[in-house]
């Protein structure tokens, strides 16, 4: 069979057996991204959760990538810890370990954050996100 | 306009329906690398990588133990992880000790 490749720049052995050495090589296949995409979201006063929804309609689960934006820095998803700028309500301004989170079902990519320490402490006011998305049409 | 495409194995490409059955297709976007590099932190787990596109990229992580490289964890290990226009900023990997990154940041803004 006819096969397909080309080295990435520097690399000068196009028989090489690392995989890695090529921009494209037609033995292996690439994430193809199907859906990118940006949108901002709120998490209200009082919610210790919220989430963007992105309709996928693929029918089975695909490989996301996913961020989340707050106040000019992005953080991957999932990130444990550490989303600066937002608060807790119970002592105004104590910040919380605000989980990035990402995750996907056959129909919908989810984008979102929530309050994992400590438990049950909902935001002390509106806190405006942005998800960002790259969602591909293959599959885990 | 012309399109690249590559089938799998056994595949056909005029009567693909699922477009998981391509290895390559140009009518897609992919994740192109601009840089990535295996990096130490300090002994503190702080890092900052500049990249100075202008931009805020897409971008990955993984993280060790210096002195444990045989496991590779994601960003729960990392205490804080952002990436701004200028940086990809690292601080707190593996409980705040020195570390060991591999960084990929794409070329693709979000």
């Amino acid at each position: 069979m006819v096969k397909f490749k080309v080295l990435k720049t520097g690399e000068t052995d196009i028989n090489s057996t690392d995989i890695w050495r090529f921009s494209i090589h037609s033995d292996h296949p690439n994430v193809k991204i199907k859906l990118s995409g940006s949108s901002n979201f709120t998490m209200l006063a009082g919610q210790w959760d919220s989430y963007y929804t992105i309709p996928h309609n693929l029918g089975y689960i695909p490989i996301v990538y996913g961020w989340l934006e707050r106040s000019g820095k992005i953080y991957p998803c999932n990130l444990m810890t550490g989303i600066d700028d937002v608060f807790y309500d119970v002592g105004p301004y104590d910040t919380c370990s605000v989980f990035a989170t990402c995750f996907a079902d056959i129909n919908n990519v989810y984008i979102g954050a929530y309050n994992k320490l400590p438990v049950d402490a909902p935001a002390y006011s509106n806190y405006t996100f942005k998800a960002h998305w790259r969602i591909a049409v293959d599959e885990f | 306009m012309p399109s690249l495409k590559i089938a799998k194995s056994g595949k056909n490409i005029p009567t693909i329906t699922d477009n998981r059955d391509y290895i390559f297709n140009s009518d897609f976007d992919y994740l192109k690398e601009s840089s990535s590099g295996l990096v130490d932190t300090d002994n503190n787990g702080d890092l900052t990588i500049t990249h100075n596109l202008g931009y805020v990229p897409a971008f990955t992580v993984f993280v060790a133990d210096y002195a444990d490289q045989t496991k590779w964890y994601s960003y729960d290990y990392i205490g804080n992880i952002y990436a701004t226009s200028s940086s990809l900023i690292i601080i707190g990997a593996m409980g705040a000790i020195k570390s060991k990154i591999h960084y990929t940041i794409f070329s693709e803004q979000l």
